[in-house]
């Protein structure tokens, strides 16, 4: 898979705080990559770096094979996390003057907008001022600026805050479909169900390091505990536990069922899942067999906490 | 279009379309004129008559004061010299004097010279006690001379007031006192441009703050080069200023036809306004603008987020 993102051992300081540490990431080309972090991690000093908002001390970054320049401007599309727009401007007067800005002509600029407007029903802003809009509206406003100039990269800071669920859906749903035409997406969020539902791609940064990067499905694997949530009604319990107990570590766990059966956590080490269905099947009637697949949420707090103990 | 022309295009639209640049083009013209007309009517009203009270111990200056009554509606002189010094000065405000003029006797003449008083309660205006000065001045002079058996006469005569006619190389006349009417109007436009200067730097200033305020900063910076947008607000608002001021000649050129015209006031003084003094205020304004602009704007725009 070809990149369009390469950020080379990047550092940036505030004064004696470093807020990126040698930072190091590689963003595939068509990707939704996550970029997670706690407060104050460095994810938005690295966003600033790759907008050129601010300049690295050191390090270098690499937009679709060149290095990053004042031309590339117009290949990046931002949705800032703290929104802002000229509120005594018109709606379109904005939208026209901040896609212009990106390198649109007027008339370029008027089509797309006519189209994005069509297409999430917002046809009747045009002549609103920004201050008459509600906080959700306005920044459904900014997604279009953002989007508008069809960049080949997309960076949004946490893209859904402000926006009630249908609306968080309406733009998720656009996320898809941008990614679907080309582009990349790169999103920070502190929203872990998102980045399980859009992202193909996550990178964690904690204290300006970067602890995780990779594709998902393969981040999720290297945590994987090899566990899994079984439920069974059985007339033997005593039993049962004495024989599964032998060969696995079980624990107690939760999950929604509509029978009253024995929940379980059983990790099964080496041994495979069939070798436990076996032991299973003999003592009772198997309600519930799932692999226990950590959460992002779950990989986050880990990474996170056991980062802070070193 | 430039990414410069987009932003003065969009500063100076913005900057036009306020309510507050209609309302400081069209009426504060016409508020300045009220005003200047309120002050100059005020000026023109009678004053109540002050009265001041002369004690002249040597006889020789009390006439001169007296004889100014027929003339000065602003000030009214009484010789109060047969009432005891002491008594006029406790009793001064008690008669509703404005002030009392003492003059002592002396042996000589000369020490005169630093030894008369304006008593009063109130200071005096300048104007009042020079004229006092050079009354008493005048008079002591003229005792000297006399003292002296100089003939004042003679000398009045001998006194010669030179007077420069002014002309130009074609042989045209020249207008006597041309230069202070360039000093006056070099002084008024110096002190409008002053002015203007700050209100318009402060407008680039106000126009960075409000963009860090409402967030917008991050999405410009991410769009243009920090160095692209201070250029196009500090134009765009040096634009609207050029704009006003040329609105603000024109007015001024409509309204002086139409007091020429109509209420018969002269306007020509305004026609003595050189030429060279109106083609470069714009100049001298927009400099001042740009520079005062660009070193608020960025003041204001490097502070660390």
């Amino acid at each position: 898979m070809s990149t369009i993102l390469e950020v080379n051992k990047v550092v940036k300081k505030y004064g004696d705080f470093v807020a990126l540490n040698e930072v190091s990431l590689t963003v595939p080309k068509g990707s939704i990559y996550g970029l997670l972090g706690p407060n104050g991690a460095g994810k938005t000093s690295l966003i600033r770096i790759i907008n050129q908002i601010t300049m690295p001390d050191s390090g270098e970054i690499i937009l679709d094979g060149e290095k990053l320049s004042p031309k590339h401007i117009q290949n990046i599309g931002y949705l800032p996390e703290e929104r802002g727009l000229y509120k005594t401007m018109k709606v379109g007067e904005q939208c026209l003057y901040l896609a212009q800005m990106k390198g649109l002509s007027k008339a370029e600029a008027k089509e797309q907008l006519e189209y994005w407007f069509e297409r999430l029903g917002i046809q009747g802003w045009w002549n609103k001022k920004i201050q008459e809009l509600s906080k959700g509206m306005a920044q459904k406003v900014q997604f279009v600026v953002c989007v508008l100039h069809k960049p080949k990269l997309l960076i949004f800071d946490e893209p859904f805050s402000g926006f009630d669920p249908v609306n968080a859906n309406v733009i998720k749903d656009e996320i898809l479909e941008l990614q679907k035409h080309g582009s990349t997406i790169i999103f920070s969020t502190h929203r872990m169900e998102s980045v399980e539902e859009l992202c193909d791609h996550i990178a964690l940064i904690h204290k300006s390091n970067k602890l995780i990067e990779g594709k998902l499905d393969d981040v999720k694997r290297q945590f994987r505990t090899n566990s899994f949530e079984v439920g069974i009604l059985s007339d033997n319990v005593e039993g049962l536990m004495y024989d599964i107990t032998q060969k696995f570590k079980v624990g107690q766990t939760n999950f929604k069922s509509l029978n009253n059966e024995l929940k379980l956590e059983i990790q099964l080490g080496n041994a495979t899942p069939n070798e436990l269905l076996n032991v299973l099947v003999q003592r009772g009637q198997v309600t519930h067999f799932m692999e226990k697949i950590p959460s992002v949420a779950d990989i986050f707090i880990q990474s996170v906490t056991e980062n802070s103990k070193i | 279009m430039s990414i410069i022309s987009l932003i003065i295009k969009r500063e100076f639209i913005a900057k036009v379309r306020n309510k507050s640049f209609i309302v400081m083009t069209f009426l504060s013209p016409l508020l300045f004129v009220g005003i200047a007309a309120f002050v100059g009517y005020l000026s023109t009203m009678k004053a109540d008559t002050k009265p001041i009270a002369i004690h002249d111990e040597t006889g020789l200056f009390a006439n001169e004061f007296l004889s100014l009554n027929k003339k000065d509606t602003e000030y009214r002189y009484s010789d109060l010299t047969l009432i005891d010094i002491n008594f006029l000065k406790d009793s001064i405000t008690k008669e509703n004097y404005e002030g009392l003029i003492y003059i002592p006797k002396v042996s000589n003449n000369k020490d005169l010279e630093n030894k008369i008083q304006f008593i009063s309660n109130e200071s005096p205006s300048l104007s009042f006690i020079e004229n006092v000065q050079d009354i008493i001045g005048r008079k002591l002079t003229k005792e000297n001379f006399n003292k002296a058996h100089l003939d004042t006469l003679a000398i009045k005569n001998a006194e010669s007031k030179v007077v420069v006619n002014l002309a130009k190389a074609s042989g045209e006349k020249s207008v006597k006192g041309l230069n202070e009417i360039k000093i006056a109007i070099g002084g008024a436009f110096g002190y409008l441009i002053m002015m203007f200067i700050i209100i318009y730097g402060n407008m680039v200033m106000r126009s960075v703050i409000e963009e860090k305020t409402n967030r917008i900063v991050e999405i410009i910076i991410s769009s243009v080069k920090p160095f692209q947008l201070m250029m196009g607000k500090i134009i765009g608002t040096s634009l609207a200023g050029l704009l006003q001021f040329f609105i603000w000649a024109i007015l001024g050129f409509v309204l002086m036809i139409v007091a020429s015209t109509f209420l018969g006031i002269d306007a020509s003084p305004t026609a003595k306004i050189p030429p060279s003094v109106i083609r470069s205020s714009p100049r001298i304004w927009g400099n001042g603008a740009n520079v005062c602009s660009g070193i608020m704007g960025l003041a204001y725009f490097y502070n660390p987020f």
